[in-house]
C-alpha cells in the first residue's frame, strides 16, 4: 500500500488531507511539525510527502532539504503546502529539490490529483 | 487623657465595617469560585458539541461523493451545536478553495450566517459588527464588498482593522478606491493591514494610488510608494522615480526607492544607484544598496563593490549583501575584495551556506 | 502637656499616617486593576478575529531577532533555543550570546547545531563590555546564531544580541524563559498596528515551577508545590499582569521585564541599548525611552501585551528570593535616582506625574512605611496612645483590602484568561490571596528595604559611573531598515511637549 506522510501544524488542514488522502486509498503518516516530519519519514521512508512550509521547529523547505541529503531519503517526492504567494518560497521549494506545490488556500481534491500525479512520475 | 489628634472610633461603625470586608471577601471567593464552575462546564459543552459535528464538516470539506449527507446532517444541526461550530466553518474558509469553499459558503448561507452578519454589520455593539465583518471578508458574495467598505469609516478602530483585513482576503477591485481613500483618513487606517489589502487586490489599485501621489501629507504619499511596489505596478516606475529624485521627505524617497526595487524594472536603476550617494541620507543609502540587489542589476555591481569598503557599517553591510545576490557577477566581485574587507566576506560565506546542497536523487 | 503626651501624640500622628498610605497604596491598586480590566476585555473581545492566522503567513511582517543571554547554561540550553526556534512567526532569528560561560554551554550547542565559525563583522551600534570572540551558525537554514564574547554581565551581552541582530525588531528574553508558541506574534503585533508611535511591547510573565514541559512548552499548568512558590504565582498576576496592563491604558508602563521584551532596533541604537552599569537594567531601559522619546518631542507608546505568556521558574528558597528581592529593590532605587528629575514633572506625562511618583512612594518606599507602621502600631498600642479600635482598622485598611484586592485579581484571572483549570489550584490560590498580605509581604519588607539600603550605602560610585554612559549618540541610527511598517523616525512634534 501506498504511504503518504502530511506534516502541517493546522489542525484543520491536517484533518482534511488526511480524510481525502484515505478517502483516495493511501495509508497516511501525520506530523505536526517539522522535526516529527522528518523523523518519521527516516524511519518509516513514506512514498511520497507533503510537507507545509510554516512549521514550528523545522520550515517544510528544510525538512525537504534534509531528506534531499541522505542518500535513503532522498528519493521520496515532495508536493509543497505554501500559505505565502512569495515567488522567493517557491522558487527556494524547487531548489531544494521540491517536486510540485500548492498554495494555500488550498483545494483538497486539486491536492489529491497532484498525490497521485508525482507518484506517477516518481515511479516511471 | 485622648489628645486631639486621638483617633477615635465609633465601634459600632467598625463592626459594620468588617462585616462588610467579610461579606466582600466572601463574595469575591465564590465569584471566584462561579467563575471556574461555569468555565469548566461551558468549555466542556463547547468541545462536546463540536466534535459531534466537526468530522462531518470535514468530510464536506474535503469533497467526497457523500457531500449531499454531510450537507444534510450538518445543516440539521441543532442551534447550539451550530453556535459552537460556525467559528470553525468560517476558520476553515481561510484554509480551502475550490468546490472545498463553495460548499462550505452553501452551508453558511444555509445556516443563515451570512444574512445575519449582513445585519450584524449595522448593530450597536462593536463586537458583532467586527464579528460581522469577519465573516463577510471570508464568505464574500453580493453587497459584502459594499458593506465592509462602509465598516472602513467605523467609528471603532477595531472594527476597521477587520474590515480591512476582510477587503484584502476579497480581493474585490471595486474595494481599492475606498481603501486608498482609507489612507488619508484621520485617523487613519491601520497601514501595515491596508498595504497588505492593497497587495491582494493588486493592479486594480494602481490607478487610484498614483491619483494620491502627490497628497500633502509624506505619510500618505509614503504609503502610495510602498504600495505600488508590492502590487509590482510597472507602470507607476516613472511616478516612483519621481517621487525619489525630488520628493522633500526622506521617508517617502525611501519608500519609493524600496518600491523601485521590488517592482524591477530596469530602467530607474541609475536612480537607484545615484540614491546611494554618500551626500543622501543614511538610511536611504542603504535602502538604496538593498534595493540594488532586489533588482539584481548587474550594472550596479561596480558601485556596490565601491560600497563594500563604505566607511558606515550597514551601507557596506547592506552592499555586500546585494552583490552576493547578484549571480554571478556580484559574487565574482566579492570574491575579490573578500581578502580585504570583513563585509564581503560574511556575505561570501553566507551566501554559500544558503546554497541549495548537489542534488543526490537517483 | 507632657513630654509624654507629646511622644503619644506623634504616634498617634504616625499611625494616621500610615493608614493613610495604607488606603492611598491599596486604592491605587485597585484603579489600575480597573483599568486593566478594560484593557483585558479589549484583548479578549479581538482575540477571535484578530487575525494572527494572516500575520503568521504575512510576507510584510517585521522581522524579530530572538536575543538569548547565556552564562553557564549547558543543561538547559538545547532545549531553550529549540524552544525558541518553534516559535511561531513568519521572519525571524535567535542570537544566542555566550557571556563567557566557564562550562560547556558553547560545546553543547556546537554539536546540536552542527555549529560552524562564520565570519561576521558587527557593527559598535550600542556599547557593550566584553570583546566578541567568535560568531557562529549552524549550516543550512535554521536562523540561529550564537556569539561568543568576553564575560561581561547579562546587561552587556544584550547589548552585544543588539549589535549582532539584523532585523527591525529586537525580542530580549531570558535563556530560561518558556514562551508561548503564539508569543511573539502576538506580541509584534502593536508594531504593525501604530508602527508610528509604539518603540517597546512587554509580555507578560508567569510563574512554571512544577508545571509539565515538554520540549520546551508548558503543557500542562498547575500551581506549584511549595508555599513560597504559590504565592509568587498570585503575586504575578496581582503586581505584573493586572497592574502592568493598567500603566499600559495610561501609557505609561515603564517596566518591560527582561525576560520578555520587544523593541525596536533602530530605537534601541538611538538611545544607546542597556545601561551595562546598572542594576534593574530593564526598568531602567524602558524610563530612558521615555524620556529620549519626550525630550525629543516625539510620541511614543510602550504596550503591554497581557497574552500570551513568557513562563519562568520563580525561586523556591527563601535564600534566592531575598536575594533577588533585595536586588530589584536596589535596582528601582538606582533607576528612580538616575531619571529623578523625571519624578513628578510634568514634561515626562503620565510617567513623571503617575508611574514614576508611584513606584517611588508605594514600591520603594513600601517596605520602610509598612515595617515602620509596625513598629508605630505596637507603640501606640503599648503606650495606650491607640486603642484596639484603631488596631482593628488599621488591619482592616492595610491587609484586609490587601486580601480584598489579591481576591480581585483571582476573579479577573479567572474571568479573562483563566490558565488555571484544577480545583485544587483554585483553593490553593484562595488561601495565598491571605498569605500575600499578611507574611508574605511583610517578608519581602525586609529584603526589599535591605537592597534600599545597598542601593543608598553602595551608592556614590555606583551612581557616579552610571552617568557615565547615558545617552550614546544623537546621530540618526543606521541598521536594518524594516520592509514595512515604521518609518525611518517614530512619532512626530508633539507639539504640546514642553
Amino acid at each position: 500500500m501506498t504511504t503518504v506522510l502530511v506534516a502541517d501544524d493546522d489542525a484543520d488542514v491536517r484533518d482534511v488531507v488526511v480524510f481525502k488522502l484515505e478517502q483516495s486509498g493511501y495509508d497516511v503518516l501525520v506530523a505536526e511539525d517539522g522535526a516529527t516530519a522528518l523523523t518519521l519519514a527516516r524511519d518509516a521512508l513514506p512514498d511520497i510527502a507533503v510537507l507545509d512550509v510554516m512549521m514550528p521547529r523545522m520550515t517544510g523547505l528544510d525538512v525537504c532539504r534534509e531528506l534531499r541529503a541522505a542518500e535513503a531519503t532522498a528519493g521520496i517526492p515532495v508536493i509543497l503546502l505554501t500559505a505565502r504567494a512569495r515567488e522567493s518560497d517557491v522558487e527556494g521549494g524547487f531548489d531544494w529539490g521540491a517536486d510540485d506545490y500548492l498554495t494555500k488556500p488550498f483545494s483538497p481534491r486539486e491536492l489529491a490529483s497532484r498525490v497521485r500525479a508525482v507518484l506517477a512520475r516518481s515511479r516511471r | 487623657m485622648t489628645s486631639p489628634v486621638s483617633p477615635s472610633i465609633d465601634r459600632d461603625v467598625l463592626v459594620v465595617a468588617v462585616g462588610c470586608l467579610a461579606v466582600l471577601l466572601v463574595a469575591l471567593s465564590l465569584a471566584v469560585l462561579a467563575g471556574r464552575w461555569w468555565l469548566r462546564v461551558t468549555d466542556a459543552r463547547r468541545a462536546g458539541l463540536v466534535a459531534s459535528a466537526r468530522p462531518w464538516l470535514v468530510r464536506l470539506v474535503a469533497g467526497e461523493d457523500d457531500d449531499a449527507v454531510s450537507v444534510e446532517r450538518l445543516a440539521a444541526v441543532d442551534a447550539r451545536t451550530w453556535r459552537a461550530l460556525e467559528p470553525v466553518a468560517v476558520a476553515m474558509l481561510g484554509k480551502v478553495r475550490g468546490e472545498a469553499r463553495t460548499a462550505v459558503v452553501g452551508l453558511l448561507e444555509r445556516r443563515g450566517s451570512v444574512e445575519r452578519a449582513m445585519r450584524g454589520a449595522h448593530r450597536r455593539s462593536a463586537v458583532v459588527r467586527a464579528r460581522s465583518a469577519h465573516l463577510l471578508g471570508a464568505v464574500g458574495g453580493p453587497g459584502a464588498t459594499a458593506q465592509l467598505a462602509r465598516l472602513l469609516g467605523d467609528r471603532d478602530l477595531e472594527v476597521r482593522a477587520v474590515a480591512v483585513r476582510a477587503l484584502g482576503r476579497l480581493a474585490d477591485p471595486s474595494a481599492a478606491v475606498a481603501l486608498v481613500h482609507g489612507l488619508r483618513r484621520t485617523p487613519p487606517l491601520p497601514h501595515h493591514l491596508v498595504m497588505t489589502a492593497l497587495r491582494q487586490i493588486g493592479p486594480a489599485a494602481v490607478p487610484p494610488l498614483l491619483a494620491a501621489a502627490d497628497h500633502a501629507d509624506d505619510l500618505v504619499r509614503a504609503q502610495v510608494a510602498e504600495a505600488l511596489g508590492l502590487i509590482g505596478a510597472v507602470a507607476a516606475a516613472p511616478v516612483l522615480v519621481a517621487m525619489l529624485r525630488t520628493d522633500r521627505s526622506t521617508e517617502v524617497r525611501l519608500r519609493a526607492v524600496r518600491a523601485l526595487g521590488l517592482i524591477g524594472a530596469p530602467t530607474p536603476v541609475d536612480d537607484v544607484i545615484a540614491a546611494t550617494s554618500a551626500r543622501e541620507p543614511l538610511v536611504l543609502r542603504v535602502t538604496a544598496a538593498e534595493a540594488l540587489g532586489v533588482l539584481g542589476a548587474r550594472r550596479a555591481v561596480p558601485v556596490l563593490t565601491e560600497l563594500v569598503d563604505d566607511p558606515v557599517h550597514w551601507v557596506a553591510h547592506t552592499a555586500a549583501a546585494s552583490l552576493a545576490a547578484i549571480r554571478p557577477d556580484g559574487v565574482a566581485a566579492l570574491a575579490r575584495v573578500a581578502d580585504r574587507s570583513g563585509h564581503a566576506r560574511e556575505a561570501l560565506a553566507a551566501a554559500n551556506a544558503r546554497r541549495p546542497p548537489a542534488t543526490v536523487r537517483p | 502637656m507632657t513630654a509624654l503626651d507629646v511622644v503619644s501624640d506623634v504616634v498617634v500622628l504616625a499611625n494616621w499616617f500610615v493608614l493613610a498610605y495604607f488606603l492611598l497604596l491599596n486604592t491605587s491598586y485597585l484603579g489600575l486593576i480597573l483599568l486593566a480590566v478594560r484593557e483585558f476585555r479589549r484583548h479578549l473581545r479581538r482575540r477571535p478575529y484578530a487575525g494572527f492566522e494572516e500575520t503568521y503567513t504575512d510576507p510584510l511582517a517585521l522581522g524579530v531577532s530572538v536575543v538569548m543571554p547565556a552564562h553557564n547554561e549547558e543543561a538547559t540550553i538545547v532545549e531553550s533555543v529549540n524552544a525558541m526556534l518553534a516559535l511561531r512567526h513568519p521572519l525571524f532569528e535567535v542570537v544566542v550570546v555566550d557571556d563567557g560561560s566557564t562550562d560547556g554551554t558553547f560545546d553543547v550547542l556546537r554539536s546540536h547545531f552542527g555549529l560552524v565559525e562564520v565570519p561576521r563583522v558587527v557593527p559598535e551600534d550600542v556599547l557593550t563590555r566584553g570583546a566578541i570572540t567568535s560568531v557562529h551558525a549552524p549550516p543550512g537554514a535554521v536562523p540561529l546564531v550564537v556569539v561568543r564574547k568576553e564575560n561581561g554581565g547579562k546587561a552587556s551581552a544584550n547589548n552585544t544580541g543588539i549589535n549582532v541582530s539584523v532585523q527591525p525588531l529586537v525580542c530580549m528574553v531570558d535563556a530560561d524563559s518558556l514562551l508561548d508558541p503564539d508569543a511573539l506574534l502576538v506580541v509584534a503585533r502593536p508594531f504593525g498596528d501604530d508602527p508610528e508611535h509604539v518603540v517597546a511591547t512587554g509580555g507578560v510573565v508567569r510563574a512554571v515551577n512544577d508545571s509539565t514541559v515538554t520540549a520546551g512548552r508548558v503543557t500542562e499548568l498547575r500551581m506549584p508545590r511549595t508555599w513560597l512558590a504559590r504565592t509568587q504565582v498570585v503575586e504575578y498576576l496581582r503586581a505584573f499582569l493586572l497592574g502592568r496592563s493598567g500603566w499600559s491604558a495610561l501609557n505609561a508602563l515603564v517596566v518591560v521585564s527582561g525576560a520578555f521584551g520587544l523593541f525596536r532596533r533602530d530605537v534601541l541604537v538611538e538611545v544607546g541599548g542597556l545601561d551595562v552599569d546598572t542594576i534593574g537594567e530593564d526598568a531602567e531601559l524602558v524610563v530612558r525611552l521615555h524620556r529620549w522619546m519626550r525630550e525629543h518631542r516625539r510620541r511614543a507608546r510602550v504596550v503591554f501585551v497581557p497574552e500570551p505568556v513568557a513562563w519562568t521558574e520563580v525561586p523556591e528558597s527563601l535564600r534566592v528570593l531575598g536575594r533577588q528581592r533585595r536586588r530589584w529593590s536596589r535596582g528601582l532605587a538606582e533607576v528612580l535616582w538616575k531619571h529623578r528629575r523625571m519624578l513628578g514633572n510634568p514634561a515626562y506625562g503620565a510617567v513623571g506625574t503617575l508611574a514614576l511618583p508611584f513606584y517611588a512612594l508605594f514600591e520603594l518606599l513600601a517596605p520602610v512605611v509598612e515595617l515602620f507602621g509596625l513598629v508605630a502600631l505596637a507603640a501606640g498600642l503599648l503606650m495606650g496612645a491607640v486603642d484596639w479600635a484603631f488596631a482593628v482598622l488599621f488591619f482592616l485598611v492595610a491587609f484586609g483590602y490587601g486580601v480584598a484586592l489579591s481576591l480581585v485579581a483571582l476573579v479577573v484571572e479567572e474571568y479573562s484568561f483563566h490558565r488555571y483549570r484544577g480545583w485544587r489550584d483554585l483553593a490553593v490560590a484562595l488561601v495565598v490571596a491571605v498569605v500575600e498580605n499578611v507574611g508574605y509581604r511583610q517578608l519581602t519588607a525586609v529584603w526589599r528595604l535591605r537592597g534600599l539600603v545597598d542601593a543608598l550605602r553602595g551608592g556614590k560610585a555606583e551612581w557616579g559611573r552610571m552617568t557615565r554612559v547615558g545617552f550614546a549618540s544623537a546621530e540618526p541610527a543606521g541598521g536594518p531598515v524594516p520592509a514595512s511598517g515604521p518609518v525611518a523616525h517614530p512619532g512626530e512634534v508633539v507639539p504640546d511637549a514642553r
